[in-house]
């Protein structure tokens, strides 16, 4: 097993009455790509906000590195919390300054990181001049400054338009493909399915699933299928052996199959009975489909 | 230490309304230093005119009464460093950046110790200014001048910066319990002009004594100039230990007020 980068146990953040985190264990290991999935509200940002420090839970605890946080635990620990958080009336580079010294990182680090995020065109320019990508992309060069082990990224393509989003998520697993750890919070399933490894769902300050990305679609395939002869099709899956249920939507049957069998095993189930289908949509929305059910499910 | 003055001071160093405020306060503090005497005296050769006995000219430049004169009149421009403070310390919270600072690995406790830079830093222009005026004005108007003529007052410069430092100190704590600067300032305007006027207008001696900001004000007191021992009026021409150390148990509260916001809150 790799070494633990994160360790959380039993964390409660209580706010007055309202159960913010209700115990949480979680731990993260050196090299996932964790997603942290969850509707608004879940917990996702106050546990995050609790292992960066800034904010004081109610109970439990957890440790970085294996070690008791500290301030200079963090120093390893690249991070970015809701939006981007800078001075803007200071240019990128002093803004970056400012992060280096914190970390005690030397100036010549910040060309770099501002190349990676492709600003270094804009290092002169005022922050309270940048748009909403080019600040989230300012944020990320901010948390790899001094080549942390850990970044964690708090919805960071939130509120950008569609080349932004995919210009962070290049940048994401650019940056994990080199081996640093993440911990991504967000609210978009697909987002978690693109880029993650690992997923932890929360839900009300609960952790209700955890586990591989991988495994939560192939536990949950999920396939849509239209013919022709919808009456025949459905006759073909009800006796199929793979199939778990099936749903009659509008135009299509929605089948939910067993464990262990896949889109390709029904195709050839199908096709193997003499029938041909005009519609077969698989994998798109079923972490959604298992997502909705989790946090539907009563725990 | 020294990342610390360079984290805090790249954050208000390259701000343009840091300069002009800070111009504005050297600026008015020169020229009021400067030409507070030749105004008084104005006034008073107006008022010759009419009085039965000569008023003597005032001169509150010579060594070492220039120490005292200086550091009174310069109190009365302290509260523009203290909206400098309230300014840049809401300016943490109003973009968050307290948050990222921490985020980034700035321990609350060192966080705590760069705003106190801040305050030393301009306190210690503060008294720069006051030096610098002092030297050029003190020895262009003093006839006699030896060395301990120039040294035998300036404790008034210590007693000053202190003053001042107490002063801010209680601007950071307020800007740290309201954290928005607008709030901070009306507040703080209202306590100081307001609040503690009723306040030591309605107490007993005993206890109006014991008001913060009147004691720290109350650590220069009014320089006796010769228009007063004309009157025979006679103002403390040292400083009271009882000021001094009551202004500095009010700092250590104050420090600690904003350091204990700094450690327990949630930000």
């Amino acid at each position: 097993m790799n070494k633990k980068i994160l360790t959380i146990s039993n964390l409660h953040k209580h706010y007055g009455r309202i159960k913010a985190i209700d115990g949480i264990d979680l731990v993260v290991h050196s090299g996932e790509v964790l997603g942290i999935l969850g509707p608004n509200g879940s917990g996702k940002t106050t546990t995050l906000g609790v292992v960066l420090s800034v904010i004081k839970p109610t109970a439990g605890s957890f440790k970085w590195f294996e070690a008791s946080p500290s301030p200079s635990s963090l120093c390893k620990v690249g991070a970015i919390l809701e939006r981007p958080l800078f001075y803007p009336y200071l240019d990128a580079v002093d803004n970056l300054k400012i992060i280096a010294d914190i970390r005690k990182v030397s100036y010549e680090a910040i060309d770099e990181v501002l190349v990676r995020v492709e600003l270094l065109d804009r290092k002169h320019s005022k922050f309270r001049t940048f748009s909403l990508g080019m600040k989230q992309r300012l944020a990320i060069a901010s948390a790899l400054l001094g080549n942390p082990e850990v970044l964690i990224l708090d919805e960071p393509t939130n509120g950008l338009d569609p080349q932004g989003i995919a210009e962070i998520r290049t940048l994401i697993q650019k940056i994990s493909q080199q081996g640093t750890t993440i911990i991504l919070a967000s609210h978009l399933l697909d987002e978690v399915q693109k880029i993650c490894s690992h997923v932890v769902v929360l839900n009300k300050g609960i952790k209700i699933y955890e586990g591989r990305v991988k495994d939560l679609i192939i536990d949950n395939l999920t396939v849509e299928v239209q013919s022709n002869d919808m009456p025949f099709l459905e006759a073909l899956l009800t006796n199929w052996e793979g199939s778990s249920s099936i749903e009659k939507k509008e135009t299509f049957y929605l089948v939910k199959l067993h464990k262990g069998y896949n889109t390709e095993q029904l195709n050839h189930y199908i096709f193997s009975s003499g029938h041909t289908l005009n519609h077969l949509a698989s994998g798109k929305n079923n972490l959604e489909q298992h997502f909705l059910e989790l946090l539907t499910q009563p725990k | 230490m020294k990342h610390l003055l360079r984290i805090e001071f790249r954050k208000v160093f390259k701000n343009n309304i840091f300069w002009l405020t800070l111009g504005l306060y050297v600026f008015g503090m020169i020229i009021i230093l400067i030409g507070t005497e030749s105004f008084i005296n104005k006034v008073v050769s107006n008022a010759n005119r009419n009085s039965p006995i000569p008023i003597p000219d005032f001169s509150l430049y010579a060594f070492p009464y220039i120490w005292h004169n200086l550091t009174y009149l310069a109190g009365f421009f302290k509260i523009i460093l203290a909206f400098i403070v309230i300014l840049f310390i809401s300016n943490e919270f109003n973009y968050n950046t307290i948050r990222q600072n921490i985020i980034t690995g700035l321990s609350r406790e060192n966080f705590f110790i760069t705003k106190v830079f801040f305050l030393i830093f301009l306190t210690f222009v503060s008294c720069m200014i006051i030096i610098a005026v002092a030297i050029i004005l003190g020895f262009t108007h003093t006839d006699d001048i030896s060395i301990s003529m120039i040294i035998i007052k300036s404790h008034f410069l210590a007693a000053y910066f202190l003053e001042v430092f107490a002063f801010l100190s209680f601007s950071m704590a307020l800007s740290f319990i309201f954290k928005r600067a607008g709030v901070t300032i009306i507040v703080f305007s209202i306590y100081l002009f307001i609040v503690e006027n009723i306040l030591s207008f309605k107490l007993n001696e005993d206890y109006s004594k014991y008001l913060p900001l009147k004691t720290f004000g109350r650590l220069i007191d009014i320089p006796n100039t010769s228009l007063m021992k004309l009157f025979g009026v006679n103002f403390r021409e040292y400083i009271d230990p009882f000021d001094t150390v009551l202004t500095l148990i009010y700092t250590i509260i104050l420090l600690t007020i904003s350091y204990l916001i700094i450690k327990k809150s949630n930000w």
